[in-house]
């Protein structure tokens, strides 16, 4: 059987591009070398190149440049005039505008959660008042986004899928979790699949199922089993949160609701099981600071005192 | 003020940005090329300096295509004087990974045939398979930089991964 791929010389290439219809898609998955491909192309997107030292590069550079440009104006030659403007030319000649890589932003206010398909067939949800970035183009070859706030993500098995935060890393290969990033707050957690945390630190911890783990101010915590069906409730209409500090319930409140709490009690640390519905303020509070022995006030419109 | 009304590079500022901009995917397509820090470097830093000497002339957007151009042509006037074939050398591309939550022994022994089977490939398919995987230029982009067609850089990474394949089996 004549080998496709001898005659097609740009099969390949498209393949990686995936820019291959669905037939040839087919086609290329009876080939004999089909895995190799596969774990090639897995392996290459995983590969990093030695950073160069630019700063160290820039300063000799610009020294460099000082001792030419110092030089008295008769040294420069016809020569350098001609390459000057012979590169010019090749410049104007049909050149566009490029390398801008077109970032997503995707943001949500108070109380509001958005619901997206990401190009490789992965989804996320966004939590209320959150902010999530990726470059639209590239993320089929790069499957990296970043993050402020708590988003929950479907991954579809392929490639790294990474989550970047200011408090951490969030890597995964075909998996469900949650991630919340706030104030150097990373929390994640785990539905299905296996996920690996890293916080700035370099400290890092892998999840399993029902695992959840806190990272607070570049110090990760033990990780916890919690019950599966609390994560990502919010997706549902319902936020639940197991053995959480009262103060980052009060957050979530705030990012539901729109309002602002002052949490003037000693109990700001003390954990917080159970939960508060979307659709009801004065329930959502009280199911929150009642379990605690906490009351709560409207000192003015969407100002509340906690004590 | 640059002619067109976009920023001047000769501002240091501009040029500092510009300068990070690109230094990081034109230093690797150099290193691409001869697997030599030093020389990449060497390479890297002429072009920075004729970007800068002609800072009036080129914007920040045409920077990029600009100091490629410069660095292929003193990429190979330096060849050329050396008078030497540049023999790309061996195990002088060590990639880095990214550690994955799937712990399988197998990829390492793959990981290290792949390394050498890229050290072995031909210049021109090198240059545009890492160009393509590691700094993630689409190919339109990389021909905008090699002055070539965009079916001459596809047809470049179909030989390229052929090319590995074949190698893969024999290392």
């Amino acid at each position: 059987m004549d080998d496709f791929l001898k005659y097609d010389d740009t099969f390949l290439a498209r393949w990686v591009a995936g820019e291959l219809s669905a037939e040839e898609l087919k086609q290329f998955e009876q080939h004999p070398d089909f895995n190799y491909y596969i774990q090639l192309i897995e392996k290459t997107g995983e590969f990093q190149i030695e950073k160069v030292d630019s700063t160290r590069l820039l300063r000799q550079i610009k020294s460099k440049r000082s001792i030419k440009t110092a030089a008295p104006v008769k040294k420069l030659n016809r020569r350098y005039i001609l390459m000057a403007t012979a590169t010019l030319l090749i410049l104007i000649i049909g050149y566009q505008v490029f390398f801008k890589t077109q970032t997503t932003n995707i943001e949500t206010s108070f109380g509001v959660q958005i619901a997206e398909t990401l190009p490789d067939g992965s989804s996320f949800n966004l939590n209320a008042h959150s902010k999530l970035q990726y470059d639209k183009d590239g993320f089929i070859d790069d499957r990296i986004l970043t993050l402020e706030g708590e988003a929950f993500f479907e991954v579809k098995e392929g490639r790294s899928f990474i989550v970047k935060t200011k408090s951490g890393t969030v890597e995964v290969l075909g998996t469900s979790f949650t991630v919340y990033s706030k104030d150097g707050v990373l929390k994640v957690a785990c539905k299905t699949g296996k996920v690996k945390v890293t916080n700035q630190k370099g400290d890092n911890t892998i999840l399993s199922p029902g695992e959840r783990v806190f990272s607070i101010d570049g110090k990760m915590k033990n990780k916890e089993n919690i019950q599966i069906s609390s994560i990502a409730s919010w997706k549902n209409g319902t936020s639940l949160f197991v053995s959480e500090p009262l103060w980052l319930v009060a957050k979530s409140l705030e990012d539901h609701y729109g309002i602002k709490i002052q949490l003037n009690s000693n109990q700001n640390e003390e954990l917080f099981s159970g939960g508060f519905v979307h659709n009801d303020l004065d329930e959502a509070l009280r199911s929150v600071f009642a379990p605690m022995g906490l009351k709560y006030s409207e000192k003015q419109k969407g100002n509340y005192i906690i004590e | 003020m640059h002619p067109d009304g976009s920023p001047s590079i000769c501002q240091e500022n501009q040029f500092d940005q510009v300068y990070h901009d690109h230094i990081q995917v034109l230093y690797n397509f150099i290193f691409y090329k001869c697997g030599n820090k030093e020389l990449a470097e060497d390479v890297v830093q002429e072009a920075f300096i004729k970007l800068w000497e002609n800072c009036a002339k080129v914007s920040p957007e045409k920077a990029r295509a600009f100091l490629f151009t410069v660095a292929r042509n003193t990429f190979l006037n330096k060849v050329s004087k050396t008078n030497r074939k540049l023999k790309f050398e061996q195990e002088s591309l060590k990639y880095s990974q990214v550690e994955t939550p799937q712990f399988l022994l197998e990829q390492t022994e793959f990981e290290e045939r792949l390394n050498s089977a890229i050290n072995q490939l031909p210049e021109n398919q090198r240059t545009v398979f890492l160009l393509n995987r590691i700094d993630q230029l689409k190919y339109r982009e990389i021909a905008e930089l090699l002055e070539i067609s965009q079916k001459a850089v596809e047809k470049r990474m179909h030989k390229a991964l052929l090319q590995l394949r074949k190698l893969h089996k024999n290392i």
